[in-house]
């Protein structure tokens, strides 16, 4: 195997209570690298179509990258599976120390099949891996969990990925947390980790990770941190909250559950106010950002509450979107997500949703056991996330994310439920950017600002916003680029310091392999395209490809971006045009062609049900 | 006075880049747990590196049965004899600080060595948390800083005297 690799694949048959392991071939690493690209390669292969997403076929597959455990500043680790929330491909990455600790332990890639016939934890102490007894973990918390899995294995170093209650309860927004904070937030991970009767994984390596170049790596990292100081400096000092201040000024920041631009009193809950109340700043492993902001709150309702964060996202999930301006809650509000274990994304959006219904008159105080769940009212948000956490009364309801509590609510809740195929959308409104409608609504894994993180250019970085022209195109290289940046596994708070020159340039210093632009975007490429034939095969065609109806019929109402809308005609294009350049059909299926060059000719039976249904 | 790295922890973020890079230098490959600097996390917000003090009179070297450590007269450093040393690993035990560790390719115990003087996790310490220093200097800035803070108001009118000075002295130029 290349340096920077560990070179083992490690299964853990959580059914049969039985651990593999098995070499990570050469041929695998040079087609898809590590990380995203091999996880979704393994995903596509081993969960076959039509599999329950809590079932005990569907997998979790965690891998690391390449640059995992050394000192390239990388995220460590990303997970694939098929989401309970939206039954499609999911991938989700995480910073923290789990991954780098994964790679010291020995193994590249983690597959998690099975499911366990009563609660376990997996203990990898490099090569020894055993399946623990968890039912004295059962039903704690996060912080409980990782506090006596530490105990009880009497090593304070050991690195644990836990699910909280959420997870264990299946709530389909429920995360996997490691490092306190650290989250593979999106899409129901803790739900397939929890059906899996799983509740921690705990590991600990000692293995070094050798390199191809080590003085050219010390090198970079010189120029790499001069880098970061010039270009993330923002992060470093304020962690990633800057969007709150741009988002209001351009007007397309989520309020009011999708129905406002602006929310009233942002200062309040923007980065400066944030920035008063931390103390400390912290890194995930080989980071030289240090977005992670320690943040207190001394007074008030919520005084003693401390918490790393909170970001852009949760700020607007759980802040604007409620139109709640008090950050106090918020910070809260992100404790309590982090120690039971909820995205905060997805969290905020049903909560918001809940709050429409209940302006609404669809849904009233008996539904809401007393919680008067008006815009605005940050102790009903509080409360409310303990419930869906533990699915009691309305909590239920919502632990199945926005599609499904829209379906079993009715009353017409469908026509105002925002999420493209079934993931909540992140916190930047499409009418008032072009890209970003494109970019949310043909995200891999659905509503999502990562997969191509246009947002940054359109809304600060001198793309024209409302431009249409040139926006596939530029969301196709990003798209692929992104792609690339997953499989090493590469931070996006690090975009600015990885461009293709400097992420070519850390290929032969880490393995040894020279990579040309090109062959790094073909990896891109097939990755993109792989995603998406995962979702073919589970139905998924140009029709899921939309924001709701809502977006294209209602203009944003006041602030600067008042009357933005989205245009279908014009979206249309811009679908028509990025299937083209990705060599998918015109229904967003990838051709035979394009499906040949992602080796899955063999699979192309599965594919082709879903594309004669759409072109019948 | 000896030399010796300070961590500070309201700076430290808990990354381990100085883990790694004194792996990568002395071992050649990334190994936190065989750094001869360590990163100490107390969740949710303690963070601190760890390493040798070189203290006046090492428990370390006093501990080994076999005469493998011996403290360096000059520069203070731990010098360990790799070939007496079997690793028995009684001077871990007796460090105070978690400071040696035994590397299992020597089969030798290892500890700081400042690189020679200009020590590399010092230099890639982005979050400005590690400092080459000594007790005396630390002492002398503590001093300096409680003075400070006493003369506080004095030191305010002083630095204006200063301003308004250096606008008389730029207008004395002009003419």
């Amino acid at each position: 195997m290349f340096p920077a690799y560990a070179g083992t694949i490690l299964r853990v048959d959580l059914s049969k209570h039985k651990v593999y392991k098995k070499r990570l071939l050469e041929s695998l690493a040079k087609k898809y690298i590590g990380g995203k690209g091999i996880a979704t390669r393994f995903l596509y292969d081993e969960v076959k179509p039509g599999t329950g997403p809590l079932d005990p076929e569907n997998k979790l597959i965690f891998a690391t990258g390449p640059a995992t455990g050394t000192a390239i500043p990388n995220k460590g680790h990303i997970v694939c599976c098929k989401s309970p929330l939206t039954g499609i491909y999911a991938s989700s990455s995480s910073g923290g120390h789990f991954g780098a600790e994964l790679k010291y332990a020995g193994y590249d890639v983690l597959i998690i099949e099975g499911r366990a016939d009563r609660p376990v934890y997996l203990w990898i102490d490099g090569d020894d891996v055993q399946i623990r007894e968890a039912k004295h973990l059962w039903g704690k918390d996060g912080l409980e969990t990782e506090a006596a899995i530490k105990e009880e294995l009497r090593d304070e170093e050991v690195k644990v990925a836990r699910i909280g209650p959420a997870g264990e309860n299946l709530v389909k927004i429920a995360c996997i947390i490691n490092d306190y904070s650290r989250v593979n937030g999106r899409c129901g991970f803790g739900a397939v980790m929890g059906s899996k009767n799983l509740k921690a994984i705990a590991v600990r390596g000692s293995n070094p990770v050798e390199v191809a170049d080590m003085d050219g790596i010390l090198e970079f990292l010189k120029e790499f941190i001069e880098s970061v100081k010039e270009k993330a400096a923002g992060y470093s000092m304020y962690g990633p909250t800057a969007s709150v201040d741009v988002g209001n000024i351009l007007g397309t920041q989520p309020v009011r559950y999708w129905s406002k631009g602006v929310l009233d009193g942002y200062q309040k809950i923007n980065r400066e106010a944030l920035y008063e109340l931390g103390f400390k700043n912290k890194a995930c492993h080989s980071c030289v950002v240090r977005c992670g902001k320690i943040r207190e709150v001394k007074e008030g309702p919520y005084a003693g509450t401390v918490v790393e964060g909170v970001d852009y996202e949760t700020i607007y999930a759980l802040g604007s979107l409620c139109e709640n301006n008090n950050l106090e809650s918020i910070l809260r509000s992100n404790q309590l997500c982090d120690i039971l274990g909820l995205d905060t994304i997805s969290t905020g959006n049903v909560i918001a949703f809940a709050m429409e219904c209940y302006e609404r008159g669809i849904i009233d105080n008996e539904d809401t056991d007393g919680i008067e769940l008006k815009f605005g009212n940050h102790k009903a948000i509080v409360q409310i996330i303990e419930k869906i956490a533990n699915r009691k009364g309305l909590g239920d309801i919502l632990a199945e994310g926005v599609r499904e509590a829209a379906r079993q609510i009715g009353k017409g809740s469908e026509e105002f439920a925002v999420h493209i195929k079934g993931l909540e959308p992140a916190g930047w409104d499409p009418r008032g950017m072009k890209g970003i409608s494109l970019s949310f609504a043909v995200a891999d894994r659905g509503g999502c600002h990562l997969s191509g993180g246009i947002y940054t250019y359109e809304s600060r970085g001198g793309l024209d916003r409302l431009q249409v022209e040139g926006k596939a195109q530029f969301l196709h290289e990003l798209e692929v680029r992104y792609a690339v940046t997953d499989t090493l596994i590469l931070c996006r708070f690090n975009r600015a310091v990885y461009p293709w020159e400097t992420i070519m340039k850390t290929f032969p210093l880490l393995t040894g392999v020279k990579m040309s632009e090109n062959d790094l975007k073909e990896v891109g490429e097939r990755i993109v395209t792989l995603a998406r034939a995962f979702s073919v095969r589970e139905g998924i065609s140009r029709k899921d490809d939309y924001w709701p109806d809502r977006f294209y019929r209602e203009p944003i109402p006041e602030g600067p971006s008042k009357g933005m809308i989205l245009n279908r005609e014009e979206f249309d294009g811009m679908l028509d045009e990025y299937y083209e350049l990705n060599g998918w059909d015109v229904n967003g299926i990838p051709t035979k062609k394009t499906l040949a060059t992602v080796e899955i000719e063999k699979t192309d039976k599965e594919i082709e049900p879903t594309r004669a249904k759409v072109t019948a | 006075m000896h030399k010796f790295i300070m961590s500070d922890p309201d700076k430290c973020t808990g990354c381990g880049i100085c883990e790694l890079i004194c792996s990568a230098s002395k071992d050649g490959a990334f190994n936190p747990r065989i750094s001869r600097i360590r990163t100490v996390k107390i969740e949710p917000w303690v963070d601190m590196a760890l390493v040798c003090r070189f203290c006046e009179d090492p428990a370390c070297v006093r501990s080994c049965p076999r005469k493998a450590l011996r403290q360096d007269e000059k520069d203070g450093l731990i010098v360990v004899d790799e070939v007496k040393c079997d690793g028995c690993g009684w001077c871990i035990e007796a460090c105070k600080f978690g400071a040696l560790a035994l590397n299992p390719l020597k089969k030798a115990v290892v500890v700081c060595d400042l690189c020679g003087g200009d020590p590399l996790c010092v230099k890639y310490c982005i979050a400005e948390a590690l400092e080459l220093t000594t007790l005396d200097a630390i002492s002398a800035k503590t001093r300096k800083s409680v003075v400070r803070e006493l003369f506080q108001n004095e030191l305010v009118k002083e630095q204006e005297a200063k301003r308004i000075k250096g606008i008389f002295a730029r207008g004395r130029a002009q003419f």
